[in-house]
């Protein structure tokens, strides 16, 4: 059954180029008992690459969401953001930026690209741990989301 | 010898025995004989007076000769007389030879004058010419009469019409005589010294003569006697006239004469110059004033800082100063006369022209060439920046150009050293900047690293491990807390710096109002209280200016620490200004520390005991100082403390502020 509301468990492609910070929002999510497949793009390149299942990412899954940091090598959070939704297949995912920034230029930037939501990394384990539950509560359950 | 020894003896016998005595014819003969001798006689006395009368010198000798002849005559018949009575007969023998020797010379003589004799007119002739003589006399005297008469009519009227001349003349006349007294004044003359004429005629001359010249004057006087000439007087000196009353005026005199000799009589003809004497004065005084004006300007000219050049519409270079030689390297006589082209570099002299053709038509005073490299060649052929003022002086020979030149060859190295400054300034600025960025922005993400990781310890391991090592990550946490604080602060002190500001039109009490929501956590839990008064409307950016007031709110209440906090906020109007101030009744600031409360990172107080990163003063001032004010405080330890802050009642809107600069 292909029914929308039958997501056992969601696949979250979350876009990070710091160790730390994956490791961090893995721990994050499971200590918030927060159930999904999370997948990791280490760069803007790779992020496209796995979205368009280019070359390696021929079999990757199409994510429920993503989560997008702006300061990434190579393709920046910003060019990542546009040409997600330039396409036409994925511009639907919504988008949420996870950044540290709390630069309003940062800010309005991002949601003038069509990001779906503009979240500051928090500084303590504690209330990140709070917005994997969010994240999930919300966009994995509480939204419809298109496929 | 005997003969002439005997020559007047009578030895012979007398004449009148001839005649035997008879008387009548002794005295015939002897009477007769008498009257021939003096007849005789009678001729030459008469010749002798018509000789030395009359006689013409070519008769003389013709005449004397008669004369003898005639004496000799007479004394022959004289003797005859004698001889009647006596017989010198020798004597009477030897005179009748001397009247023969006489008679023969005489007669010769007549003979050789007889041509002479015939050419002498006759009566008639003489009558005749006579009568002609009589006949142009007459003439002549009445010619004379009649001449006279005219004469005498002439002198008349003449005398008149000289009088009446000399009357009216405008110049005092005086005559004088060779003994120096006036013998004539006409009324002038009177007018001019303040005598009357019967004062000064008669009166020596030197009357009139200022004592100190008297004695020169009189010498003058005599030498001119003595070569009289028409001439005027003292000539190259100042002359000066004594009036009656013993004034002096100055005077100019021209010298004729009449007659020679002794004879001769001056005429002074006196001009009173006091008037002509006081125009000139005046023109020289004017003259000396202008000499000593030129002067002057020529000194500000020559002494003038700025190189001068005075250029007339040819383009002819007419007056150059001594800068200008210094500064292009040239002598005064080089330029004088040349081409102003002279003292340009070639590839400007024909745009130069034009402008200067320009010039002349529409003169104004100017700089030139506003925002134009302008250039000054030296003799060398060296060039160097210039700036010139221009302005236009009329003068009789036309129009002149004045340059005011300035070599700015050092201001423009000082411009161009200050702008390579402000160059460097702005990019060490910029490199502060991004360092604030990344000292606020970057650093962020690895310290979000240590917390979140220490957290995570904390969380997973907090049953296995003892209090000690709790404490220990407490401290790491609680550090890591603080730096992201400090962190927090200065990115938004950099941001108060670099933000734009965006001024609008805004309520401060809507701002104040906001300013006390952002703060009410810290108003809530220490029960504070906010007066706010009246306040305007004014022109800010809403958003800093929120955090200033919500600042300076949350130090009031922070550093009030035993009383209930109670902050007052109110505005006032000074100058152009709204001065805002916030007043607490907190613990208060000493003098001294005042100087450094806005000074970033400084504080004056230990964050144990109050907290804070020492950034919110330092903000608020950045805030204010970008809305062109100022923030000042007045404090006391124990008295509380009054921030103010002043924002321009007319700031210029964002928009207003685009226009000017376009």
């Amino acid at each position: 059954m292909n029914d929308i509301l039958t997501r056992i468990c969601p696949e979250v492609l979350v876009v990070e180029d710091n160790t730390g910070d994956i490791r961090l929002l893995q721990e994050a999510f499971k200590e918030g008992g927060v159930k999904c497949n999370l997948h990791f793009a280490r760069d803007g390149e790779e992020a496209m690459a796995f979205l368009k299942h280019d070359g390696a990412y021929a079999n990757s899954p199409r994510p429920a969401i993503i989560l997008l940091d702006l300061n990434l090598p190579r393709k920046n959070g910003r060019e990542v953001l546009a040409e997600i939704k330039r396409e036409q297949n994925l511009k639907r995912i919504p988008v949420v930026i996870l950044s540290t920034s709390t630069d309003m230029e940062d800010i309005n930037t991002a949601y003038g690209l069509h990001a779906n939501c503009y979240i500051p990394k928090p500084d303590d384990l504690k209330t990140l741990i709070g917005i994997g539950k969010i994240i999930e509560s919300f966009w994995l359950k509480a939204a419809v989301l298109s496929v | 010898v005997d003969f002439f020894r005997r020559l007047f003896s009578s030895d012979f016998v007398p004449h009148g025995n001839c005649f035997f005595w008879r008387p009548e014819l002794v005295w015939l003969h002897a009477i007769s004989d008498t009257a021939i001798a003096l007849a005789y006689y009678s001729i030459p006395v008469t010749l002798f007076f018509v000789i030395w009368r009359r006689a013409p010198q070519r008769w003389r000798g013709l005449m004397a000769m008669f004369g003898a002849f005639a004496l000799a005559c007479g004394t022959t018949h004289l003797l005859a007389v004698w001889n009647i009575w006596h017989s010198a007969y020798r004597l009477e023998g030897v005179v009748k030879a001397l009247t023969a020797a006489l008679s023969i010379a005489t007669a010769i003589l007549t003979m050789k004058v007889a041509p002479l004799a015939l050419s002498i007119a006759t009566p008639d002739e003489l009558a005749r010419a006579n009568q002609k003589l009589r006949d142009e006399m007459e003439a002549r005297s009445e010619a004379e009469q009649r001449l006279r008469q005219w004469a005498e009519a002439d002198r008349i009227s003449s005398e008149a019409t000289i009088s009446s001349y000399l009357e009216a003349a405008s110049q005092g006349v005086i005559v004088v005589g060779g003994d120096g007294r006036i013998t004539l004044v006409n009324r002038r003359t009177e007018e001019m010294f303040g005598y009357s004429r019967q004062e000064l005629l008669g009166q020596n001359l030197e009357v009139l003569v200022p004592e100190r010249y008297r004695h020169m004057h009189i010498r003058y006087r005599q030498d001119f006697f003595l070569d009289p000439s028409i001439r005027s007087m003292g000539a190259g000196r100042d002359l000066s006239g004594l009036r009656k009353d013993g004034s002096e005026f100055p005077v100019e005199i021209g010298l004729s004469f009449i007659g020679s000799g002794d004879a001769t009589i001056a005429l002074g003809l006196v001009s009173d110059i006091t008037d002509r004497k006081r125009a000139a004065d005046e023109l020289e005084r004017s003259h000396a004033e202008l000499r000593s004006r030129e002067a002057e300007l020529r000194s500000y000219l020559e002494g003038a800082a700025q190189a001068i050049v005075a250029v007339s519409n040819e383009g002819l270079i007419v007056l150059v100063n001594r800068k200008t030689e210094e500064m292009f390297g040239y002598d005064r006589e080089e330029l004088l006369g040349q081409e102003l082209g002279t003292l340009l570099p070639e590839r400007i002299r024909e745009i130069h022209q034009k402008h200067r053709a320009h010039f002349f038509v529409e003169p104004r005073v100017r700089s030139m060439g506003v925002g134009m490299e302008l250039a000054g060649r030296r003799k060398d052929g060296t060039e160097f920046p210039v700036e010139i003022g221009l302005s236009f002086v009329g003068t009789e020979q036309g129009g002149m150009a004045l340059g005011m030149i300035t070599d700015i060859t050092e201001r423009k190295r000082t411009m161009d050293e200050l702008a390579r400054l402000n160059e460097r300034l702005r990019r060490g600025n910029m490199e502060l900047e991004q360092f604030a960025y990344i000292a606020s922005h970057d650093l962020q993400e690895p310290l979000r690293m240590v917390t979140s990781y220490l957290n995570l310890l904390e969380l997973r391991y907090r049953n296995k491990l003892d209090s000690e090592a709790g404490e220990f990550i407490h401290y790491a946490v609680d550090g890591a807390e603080r730096m992201k604080g400090l962190i927090r602060d200065v990115l938004r002190f950099s941001r108060a710096g670099t933000q734009a500001v965006t001024l609008s039109q805004v309520s401060a009490e809507r701002i104040v109002e906001q300013a006390i929501e952002n703060v009410q956590t810290a108003i809530e839990e220490r029960g504070a209280k906010v007066h706010v008064g009246t306040l305007p409307k004014i022109t800010a950016d809403a958003h800093m200016l929120t955090h200033v007031f919500q600042n300076l709110i949350a130090n009031g209440i922070k550093f009030t620490k035993d009383a209930t906090p109670e902050i007052h906020i109110a505005a006032e109007k000074r100058n152009g200004d709204w001065i805002f101030s916030v007043h607490d009744n907190g613990i208060g600031i000493e003098e001294r520390h005042i100087p450094r409360i806005f000074v970033l990172f400084e504080r004056l107080n230990s964050s144990e005991e109050y907290g804070g990163t020492g950034v919110g003063l330092a903000i608020c001032k950045k805030i204010v100082e970008r809305h062109e004010g100022r923030i000042w405080v007045e404090s006391a330890p124990g008295r509380g403390s009054t921030f103010y802050f002043s924002i321009p009642e007319n700031a210029l809107l964002q928009s207003e502020k685009s226009a000017v600069l376009l």
